[in-house]
Order: C-alpha cells, then sequence, then structure tokens
C-alpha cells in the first residue's frame, strides 16, 4: 500500500497539495546545498548564450552581496584542500598523503563518424572516480528539433555507460559545457562525470550511444608529489605557485595553469570568474558600470609568443576548474617559447568570528564601535537599527497566530590588512527571523555591506558570525613554457 | 522575502534570485526528490534537485501567487522531475510524465486526485498532514515528531494507522 499510496500521490498537482504545505522547512547540509547551487547555476550559464559584460558585473554584484547574509559553513573547499589534482598536469598530495588513484588509459580516443571522443582527467578520490568526456565534431546536435534544448538533446543522444565488476551502469553528468561555432552548430560538448563507488582492481570500458569504440582504462595508485613545482614548468612567489601546461589543438595553444598555495588555509576559491573579474574592476577603483576594468584584466592576463606578440583568446575557449584556468589561444607551435602573464586571484580562508551585537531600542539606529580583526582583513561593523513592530503571521489555518516582531539591519564595511593576501569579503550569519526576510545590499566603491533579519519585540542582542573570508591575492606570475606538452 | 519580491528579483535578475529561492527551498526539494529516488547513489539525487531549479528558473513566471505559493509551485516540481529521474533510471521511459499529467481524461484524472485528497481529508488533523509529510515531502520521521510535538515512534504509529485508513477508504470501505 505504501508503495501505491506515493505513486498516488504522484498525480497531485498544486491544487491538492496546497493544504499540507510544511511550515518548517528542512535545512540541508551546507556542504551539498552549495553544491547543488553550483551546479545549478553552471547550468542557468550555460544556457545564457549571450552575456554581456554589464550583465555579468550586475550578478556579481548580487552573488556578493548574497554572501552578506548567506554564512556558508563549512566550505567545500576545506574537504578539497585534502588534495589538489591538477588536471593535464599531475597530482599534488598534501601532508595528508591522501591516496589517490589516476589512470592509465588503454583507449583514450577515437574518431567516428567525424567525431573524436576523449576521456581526460580520470582520477579517483574518496569515494568516487571522476572523468572528463570531450566530444568534438562538426555539428554534434546534427537532428535537434527546433526549440529543443542543446544539452538536453545531446545528453539523450550521447547516453553514456561505464562497465566494470561484470555490470553496466548508466553515468550522469555534472557541469557540462558546449561550444558553438558560429553561435548555431555545437562543435564541442564536454561532460564531468563522477561515479560514487569503484573497484580500483577492474578495467573500466565507457561507451557513448550511437559509437561502436569504447573508451578504456585502469587505475592506478598515484602517490603524487609534494613539491608543486615538480609537477611542471612553474614559478613560486610568496608562498603561491603557479604552474601550467600548453598542448596544441586544432583550435591553437591550449593553457592549462593551476594555483597551489604554500601558506597554511588559503586556499583557492570556487572557479568563479565572474567575481574575480568584477574585483579587479573594484582594485583599480573603476566603476562597475563600465567595462574599463576588463582592459585591466586582459593587460595582466594574458599570453604572449617568442616574439613579445600578444597572442589572442578563442571567444568561450576559457573553462573554470578546481584550483585553477583552461583556455585556448590562437597560435602554433612556432610560438614557443610562450609566455602566461597572470594577474592576481581571489582566494578564501576558512576563518570564523562570532559577536553578540547589542540591539538598539526599537525605532532607532546604532552607530557601532566594533571591529573583528582577521588575519587578512579587518570587519568594522558600522550600523545597526532596528524597526518598529509588526505582526508576522506563524502558522496556518485554525493554528495561526501572529507574533510581534521587528527587523534588524547590520551594515559592515571589510577592510584589508596590507600584504600579498587582502581579504575584501566576508560571509555573515544571524539567526533566520521569523518572517524569512533576506535583505541584502553591497556598497561596492565603499565596500560596505549589509544585510537582515528579524527579531522577537523584547530580544536584546544578536549573534552574528562572520566566516568564510574571501581574499585577494595579490600577486602576479610571469611563467615560461618552452614547448607543448606532447599528445600521447 | 516573501515570494512576491522573490518572483520580482527573479524578472530583475534571475541568477540572485535563484541563489535565494535554493537558499530557502532546496532542502525542501532535495528530500522529496531523495524520497522517490531512495535507493539511487546521492550525485543523482543532486543532479534532479539542480534540474529542479534549472526549471524553475525557465517555469517561474508561470507562478499564479492568486492561487499558489513558490512553496508549492517548487514541490510538485521537484515530485515530477524525480519520477521523471527515476524512470529513467530504471529504464522505465514508457511514458513521460509531463504527457501522462497533460494528455487525455484529464476529467478521469482529475477525479482519481480528488478521490486521494477525500481520502486523505478524512483523516483528522494531523495524521492527515503526517502522511503527507512523510509521503509525498519525504520528511524523516524525526522531523515530523519535532514539527508536531510528537514521539517518534507515535509519528510512525500514526503514520502507519493512517495508511490502512487511506487503503479502506480508496477500496471503498469505512
Amino acid at each position: 500500500m505504501k508503495k501505491d499510496f506515493e505513486e498516488m500521490l504522484d498525480t497531485w498537482t498544486e491544487e491538492e497539495l496546497k493544504d499540507f504545505l510544511p511550515e518548517q522547512l528542512p535545512e540541508l547540509d551546507e556542504m551539498t546545498r552549495k553544491r547543488i547551487e553550483k551546479r545549478t547555476l553552471e547550468k542557468v550559464k550555460q544556457e545564457k548564450k549571450k552575456f554581456s559584460k554589464k550583465q555579468i558585473i550586475a550578478a556579481v554584484i548580487c552573488i556578493a552581496a548574497a554572501l552578506g547574509i548567506a554564512g556558508r559553513g563549512p566550505i567545500l573547499a576545506a574537504f578539497e584542500k585534502l588534495f589538489h589534482y591538477l588536471p593535464g598536469v599531475g597530482v599534488y598530495v598534501d601532508e595528508e598523503g591522501t591516496q589517490m588513484y589516476s589512470a592509465e588509459m588503454i583507449q583514450d580516443s577515437f574518431t567516428e563518424n567525424g567525431v573524436t571522443v576523449s576521456l581526460k582527467n580520470v582520477y579517483a578520490k574518496g569515494i568516487a572516480i571522476h572523468m572528463e568526456l570531450v566530444m568534438e565534431g562538426e555539428n554534434l546536435t546534427e537532428g535537434i528539433l527546433e526549440g529543443q534544448d542543446d544539452f538536453d538533446y545531446l545528453k539523450e543522444k550521447y547516453q553514456v555507460t561505464m562497465e566494470y565488476d561484470g555490470k553496466a551502469y548508466a553515468l550522469s553528468s555534472g557541469s557540462r559545457q558546449i561550444r558553438k561555432e558560429n553561435d548555431e552548430n555545437v562543435n564541442r560538448y564536454s561532460r564531468q562525470i563522477s561515479r560514487v563507488e569503484y573497484n580500483t582492481a577492474q578495467l573500466y570500458t565507457v561507451r557513448i550511444e550511437g559509437f561502436e569504440t569504447p573508451l578504456i582504462f585502469r587505475l592506478v595508485p598515484n602517490e603524487g608529489t609534494a613539491d608543486p613545482e615538480t609537477l611542471g614548468p612553474s614559478q613560486t612567489k610568496s608562498g603561491i605557485t603557479l604552474t601550467a601546461s600548453a598542448e596544441i589543438t586544432e583550435e591553437g595553444i591550449a593553457v592549462e595553469l593551476f594555483q597551489v598555495y604554500q601558506t597554511e588555509g588559503i586556499q583557492n576559491k570556487e572557479p568563479d570568474q565572474m567575481r574575480q573579474e568584477l574585483l579587479y574592476g573594484l582594485d583599480y577603483g573603476a566603476d562597475a558600470t563600465s567595462e574599463d576594468w576588463i582592459e585591466i584584466y586582459n593587460s595582466q592576463n594574458y599570453v604572449e609568443n617568442k616574439d613579445g606578440i600578444p597572442l589572442k583568446m578563442v571567444p568561450g575557449s576559457q573553462e573554470n576548474m578546481w584550483n585553477g584556468t583552461r583556455f585556448v589561444v590562437k597560435g602554433t607551435k612556432a610560438d614557443f617559447p610562450i609566455t602566461i602573464h597572470r594577474g592576481p586571484v581571489t582566494v578564501e580562508t576558512s576563518e570564523t568570528q562570532n559577536i553578540t551585537l547589542d540591539l538598539p531600542e526599537t525605532g532607532e539606529t546604532k552607530t557601532m564601535p566594533e571591529q573583528l580583526e582577521f588575519t587578512y582583513g579587518t570587519v568594522e561593523i558600522l550600523e545597526i537599527s532596528v524597526s518598529d513592530v509588526f505582526q508576522q503571521k506563524v502558522g496556518t489555518g485554525e493554528n495561526a497566530v501572529e507574533v510581534p516582531r521587528r527587523d534588524v539591519e547590520i551594515s559592515y564595511r571589510v577592510v584589508p590588512k596590507e600584504g600579498v593576501f587582502q581579504m575584501y569579503a566576508v560571509a555573515a550569519k544571524a539567526p533566520r527571523g521569523l518572517a524569512n526576510r533576506v535583505t541584502s545590499d553591497w556598497d561596492y566603491k565603499e565596500n560596505i555591506f549589509t544585510f537582515g533579519t528579524d527579531v522577537a519585540e523584547d530580544q536584546k542582542t544578536l549573534e552574528v558570525t562572520f566566516s568564510d573570508p574571501f581574499l585577494w591575492a595579490v600577486e602576479d606570475f610571469t611563467l615560461v613554457i618552452d614547448a607543448p606538452v606532447q599528445a600521447e | 522575502m516573501d515570494d512576491r519580491e522573490l518572483l520580482q528579483l527573479m524578472q530583475k535578475n534571475p541568477e540572485n534570485g535563484i541563489r535565494l529561492a535554493m537558499r530557502q527551498y532546496t532542502g525542501l526539494c532535495y528530500y522529496i526528490v531523495q524520497q522517490k529516488l531512495s535507493g539511487q547513489p546521492k550525485e543523482e539525487v543532486e543532479e534532479c534537485v539542480s534540474d529542479v531549479f534549472l526549471a524553475f528558473y525557465h517555469q517561474y513566471q508561470k507562478i499564479d501567487l492568486e492561487k499558489g505559493s513558490i512553496r508549492c509551485f517548487l514541490a510538485v516540481l521537484a515530485r515530477r522531475k524525480a519520477i521523471d529521474r527515476l524512470r529513467k533510471l530504471t529504464g522505465k521511459e514508457t511514458v513521460p510524465l509531463e504527457e501522462g499529467w497533460t494528455g487525455e481524461n484529464p476529467v478521469q484524472k482529475q477525479e482519481e486526485r480528488q478521490r486521494i485528497l477525500d481520502a486523505v481529508n478524512a483523516l483528522e488533523e494531523p495524521d492527515n498532514k503526517i502522511l503527507i509529510l512523510k509521503y509525498y515531502f519525504g520528511y524523516p520521521t524525526k522531523m515530523i515528531a519535532a514539527a508536531f510535538g510528537l514521539k517518534e515512534n507515535t509519528v510512525d504509529q500514526k503514520a502507519r494507522r493512517g495508511l490502512e485508513k487511506v487503503r479502506k477508504l480508496l477500496e471503498g470501505g469505512a
């Protein structure tokens, strides 16, 4: 009956469900929630075909403003810091010495029907095996119906299975990216794929629907290295190691570069090109509504050939990855040695500080003297204001009651300290109010964040947590790559 | 932020809007999907929840606040997406769910839904709500117990008995 009943409920619409909505929404652990949020935003981003620079700026302002009220709990990066996998370059293992497996590729690519399929960046850690499946061809979405979503079509057309332990498993994709030619035909389709649970003693066979040739690999233990400089061409400055590789492709020179931090507690921010780009604008005092900062960004982040001529980036080729980025510039083997110029990037730490703030009287605003010292910056609490009392409805139906509440709004400024790492933002969290109002703002010129919640009529103090600062790593690099990596 | 403000934000800045929507409702959608995809890998659950919000991003303009709420819209969306994914995962992609809902015999389907609703509503409160929280929203017993101030075994007992009563009602018994 339980199963039957559940299936009956499957047919319910909003009309049937509306009287049974839970009053209290369940919380989800922050790590999982952030992972889902990140994946969703990636999908959204992919679908926005033309994202103007001004739109980028607006989105970043909102993202950072939202961070002011979010409070992110244990961050994903803290989990990831056990080791870094640097796709295409190697494995860096920290002192924890976590066991990783890299792949011994038996068949890593093939070409059928004009489509080249390759399996890249295969590795296993913890409970999951990870890989990137790339398909390249003239028109991968040939046959798509008008109005049909590219990703839906590609996913359906090129379903992936992996065989091991004598069984076949359907694989779903995490992050997916496409590249289009003339804004029409998809000529590159890449998918990040993870499979929880694996058996390292097996051969793995990956099959893509519509193709006869399989991709085959086995996992082998990889002890990695504790010295990131041994991974390839690299440069270390102020405890930051930049390492890179370059490969000749049909489109040009594909560059992958990664950053590893030797300073304890510092790690790369989740890939977030938009935030980084905006901060270039902030750092140089450019008006966020102008596009001047993009020129500044480009003047610090570029690749030049042996004659000192900057190589143009292939539009749409940039992809963010954990610990780094990948992009393609127009060029050939004759351009080597190439020089990579890299400006500051965003990093983060997991520092946390709590403070109890005295609330002013109802309807009043109080200037605050409190400051919180973080390693790389200072949080100055500026003002706290409490609104007049309002009645908030709690519960539904006969159980509904009105309770008196007051809105609280707090503003704070983040002031960076001098040094290589400079804090420019920090997440603030206060207990969620009953009104569940989410207010936030960010005055980016003054770097002042504002966030709010609501409290009881007689509440005298408010606990606020500031955590996970965002830092600006103000170092720059000039890295020479003598020759491209030879394709295996 | 109430529903109206959130929808306005979705219009003005969809990415910020979806972030705020996810901050509030990821837990709700996750439990619904998790219950439906019971036994499937966690990554499938997360991918499905992500698809729910992507669909929300595309469809939020359909929400009519005069008749419903974002919470309700997302709950139904989560259930549908989970069913679709389950069918794909188990190779039972016979009839797309959307098609099933919008296809023929809408009157019959509506009557069927009403019949189930009547049976659930025939239970006393909070038994009817416990049943839906458990079997639609996928709330764990502990969470339901806390919401109603009951012991966990009482919740399980009420769910079991409620299910039996609904079965009898649907079969035409008392």
